[in-house]
């Protein structure tokens, strides 16, 4: 998943990691030099073959599924407020997939169950106890910036 | 839709790049996502 960028270069980042074999996910928020308006989806559908949007913003992400884009809907949860607007926000938006920070388990556990959704936890995610504890909480995958976390052995992910 | 669950349940951790060092790092890491 790419968390950076802008406007001169994402069309490069992306094709760099389609042609290392990378399922591509865009963070839209994210690449600067962008409006949050529907034409960046439009960019990304005409000059990428990026596969799954991600946003924090409902309506961009429905305009990204009608267009054929698998979605993510990106959540931060800071307090109990903002827990109770994910199913409100995602009757907007949705989405295929819900990314949930920081990484607490107790959190991704809740949303899965009340929400019946496929979460994908970050933040905050450093090391196997913690990976294994959002995978355990209901997580099908967790995403990270950190290279620790990407060297952890597999066989011991899930376990 | 299920490929990608799938997918992600197979390979589940999500390399996220945020700069040109990790995105040269992440190609590098036999990895879908």
């Amino acid at each position: 998943m790419t968390l950076y960028g802008d406007v001169v270069n994402i069309i490069d980042i992306i094709e760099k990691l389609r042609e290392a074999g990378k399922i591509v996910m865009v963070n839209i928020d994210l690449i600067a030099g962008f409006a949050p308006k529907t034409s960046v989806i439009d960019y990304i559908e005409k000059f990428t073959h990026a596969e799954i949007v991600v946003s924090q913003r409902a309506s961009l992400l429905r305009y990204a599924k009608d267009r054929g884009f698998i979605t993510m809907h990106r959540f931060f949860i800071v307090d109990s407020h903002a827990y109770r607007c994910i199913g409100k926000q995602l009757k907007i938006s949705r989405a295929d997939l819900v990314n949930i920070a920081p990484g607490w388990s107790q959190v991704i556990a809740w949303a899965v169950e009340q929400y019946d959704i496929n979460v994908v936890a970050s933040g905050l995610i450093t090391t196997l106890e913690t990976v294994n504890d959002n995978l355990k909480a209901g997580a099908i995958a967790i995403c990270s910036t950190n290279k620790d976390v990407w060297k952890l052995p597999t066989d011991k992910v899930r376990q | 839709m299920k490929d990608i669950v799938g997918i992600l349940k197979d390979n589940p951790i999500i390399l996220s790049v945020n700069d040109d060092e990790s995105l040269e790092l992440a190609i590098e890491v036999k990895q879908k996502l």
